[in-house]
């Protein structure tokens, strides 16, 4: 994956759990991304009012306003983040809640651990339909 | 293991200090196998040992999560000491976070928001008790060998529990 050669260039990570926080920022600052941090679905829809971002990496579990609830209130918003791809991160692996997560609104869902080459696939892979949408 | 059992696990080995805090909904705990229950009063005592610089200068340490980690360590050690959780990915070590809130609270019930909580790594295939920033250097294979290591996890009690996890997968 080209470092300097993304389309959208700014992630917001929304995540309680600093180990993951800091973890995810690294690898995504590693491979050319910005990424800013979130500790909760509250924390990020300031975040998103106030700046503008290109893809969301979200918890489920959090505290204040969980993942579904964000997810939710994102696509059910009358905003420009309103279609804002959102990649949701969790270690919940019953269907039941994968399938919850695709219904609040979110685009894929990675289970804990994370297979970093996968993330990396997937991120190049939204960016190179971003770009192709913006043609 | 199911959440309720891991507080239980908590509760039964907590401390005038260390206490469990149950929130629902903070963490995923099914990933975790039973087995490794009896590494927790290890996990416990490490934190006890450490206690004034993992509070935050607060009196109690209310532990509330453990759950897979997002990203795992990757050595030879898996196949090495027949400890392999990640079938696709021998090589993957299991790895979990600890989830705590240092508090004043006296009232453990009262607490509903966890968004000021630390975490501790465990790594269970080799038992080491980490902070992020070696874990994340570990994880990552970045070269600064930054962070701490806190203890480790008594290794026949690990030993014990990798036995129990290889005999359920083989049948």
């Amino acid at each position: 994956m080209e470092k300097s050669n993304h389309y959208f260039k700014k992630i917001l990570i929304v995540e309680d759990d600093a180990i993951v926080k800091y973890a995810v920022k690294t690898i995504l600052e590693d491979i050319g991304f910005h990424a800013e941090l979130a500790s909760n679905g509250q924390e990020a829809l300031i975040f998103l009012q106030e700046k503008k971002f290109d893809l969301i990496l979200s918890d489920i579990n959090m505290p204040i306003m969980d993942g579904y609830e964000l997810a939710k209130k994102i696509r059910a918003s009358n905003t420009d983040f309103k279609h804002i791809p959102i990649i949701g991160i969790t270690a919940q692996i019953e269907p039941e809640n994968i399938q919850k997560a695709k219904m609040s609104g979110m685009n894929e869902i990675f289970t804990k651990p994370i297979n970093i080459t996968v993330l990396k696939k997937l991120l190049h892979t939204l960016n190179h339909k971003s770009e192709l949408s913006n043609i | 293991m199911d959440y309720r059992h891991f507080i239980k696990i908590v509760s039964e080995h907590q401390t005038p200090r260390i206490k469990p805090l149950y929130l629902d909904n903070s963490c995923a705990t099914k990933q975790i196998p039973d087995d490794f229950s009896n590494a927790i009063i290890d996990i416990i005592r490490i934190i006890d040992q450490y206690f004034n610089e993992l509070s935050k200068g607060k009196p109690i340490i209310a532990i509330f999560g453990l759950q897979m980690a997002c990203i795992a360590i990757e050595s030879k050690l898996p196949c090495a000491r027949n400890r392999i959780f990640t079938v696709e990915n021998k090589d993957k070590h299991f790895c979990c976070t600890l989830s705590y809130l240092p508090t004043a609270s006296e009232d453990l019930q009262q607490i509903k928001d966890w968004t000021h909580s630390e975490n501790l790594a465990i790594d269970f295939t080799s038992g080491f008790i980490m902070d992020k920033e070696q874990y994340i250097c570990k994880a990552l294979h970045l070269s600064n060998s930054g962070g701490k290591t806190y203890g480790q996890i008594n290794d026949q009690k690990l030993r014990a529990a990798w036995a129990q996890v290889q005999s359920r997968t083989q049948h």
